[in-house]
């Protein structure tokens, strides 16, 4: 059985998670008092934003071939590696974090989910990275995986302040 | 801490992640009741192992300055901190997922378990992506992460496998 996605539907898909990323850290900025951590969410969420806004830019970027659905060989391993994902198989790329949280969680239950969602963001732009055609576009998302590897360094020493 | 390792240290570590990843697949197919998951697992397995010797090879072939540790580092510090950051992230047969795989588990848990340390150990490469010298080009770290996102590829197809079956025998 073929492999068929299109590079819309995918870099969608990024859009939709940072999106989810940045309201997630929003709302549970919120829920502390304590102005450090406030901030600290605020600014990832802010981060997350910009993300976003790279991931819509280059899907208006895409032309009209490329936004096309395409046809990969079954044994191709980036095309296999991307259609599990996105077909939810690995993790659900479409969940959105806020549906976990009861309000009762603390710092640290807070984190262990940022950093869950942190890893899952990271697994799938390294797939994304695969298909983006242009030495350019290939760029920016390295770049934003190098930024989610910066915060999951950030939220592991909070962590580790915290424990 | 500042770090640098070379292609020896690099490939040392990554020895280590295979041989604890072969562990890991071992110890978990014995609790897995589905032939083609078991089948899978063990394959995995295997492909671990395959790996960890090939990069004990590759340390091998390197040269004595290529060996040689680049920067001051008499109590090997920065060894000791990737070793742990290793042992205790990635394939950690002593840790949670493991500790709880009971025969009660059904096989698409088994799978999200070894999804879940994948994704550890892609994490892990592209941590130690940034301690590598930049001028050693003898270490393909990227050639490292595209192994476990195949395996994730992997486990991610039977994972789906396992739901259309379950939907046609439903």
């Amino acid at each position: 059985m073929s492999i068929k996605f299109s590079a819309d539907e995918i870099l969608e898909m990024a859009e939709e998670m940072e999106r989810n990323g940045a309201n997630f850290y929003r709302q549970v900025a919120s829920s502390f008092t304590d102005p450090n951590k406030q901030a600290l969410l605020n600014n990832l969420a802010v981060m997350e934003d910009q993300h976003e806004d790279i991931f819509k830019q280059m899907r208006s970027e895409l032309s009209a071939s490329e936004k096309e659905v395409t046809t990969f060989d079954p044994d191709d391993e980036a095309a296999m590696y991307l259609r599990a994902m996105a077909d939810g198989h690995v993790f659900n790329v479409r969940e959105d974090p806020t549906d976990k949280l009861t309000g009762k969680e603390t710092m640290v239950d807070i984190i262990k989910l940022a950093l869950g969602c942190e890893k899952d963001s990271i697994v799938f732009y390294l797939g994304l990275r695969d298909m983006v055609p242009t030495k350019a576009g290939k760029d920016k998302v390295d770049a934003v995986i190098r930024e989610e590897m910066g915060h999951i360094s950030l939220l592991n020493k909070q962590m580790a302040d915290l424990t | 801490m500042s770090i640098s390792l070379n292609a020896n240290e690099v490939l040392a570590i990554a020895e280590e992640v295979k041989r604890n990843g072969y562990d890991f697949y071992r110890h978990i197919e014995k609790y897995s009741t589905d032939r083609n998951t078991k089948r899978l697992l063990r394959g995995l397995a295997l492909m671990e192992l395959h790996q960890a010797e090939s990069y004990a090879r590759k340390r091998s072939e390197l040269t004595e300055e290529q060996k040689a540790t680049t920067h001051f580092d008499p109590d090997c510090d920065s060894w000791m901190y990737l070793r742990q950051l290793a042992d205790s992230h990635v394939f950690d047969v002593s840790r949670d997922p493991c500790r709880t795989i009971s025969g009660d588990w059904q096989p698409e848990e088994i799978l999200r378990a070894a999804v879940e340390l994948e994704k550890d150990s892609i994490i892990f490469f592209l941590e130690l992506k940034r301690y590598v010298l930049s001028s050693d080009r003898s270490v393909k770290i990227d050639d490292m992460i595209k192994e476990e996102m195949k395996h994730i590829a992997l486990l991610g197809n039977q994972i789906g496998l396992l739901k259309s079956n379950l939907v046609l025998s439903g």
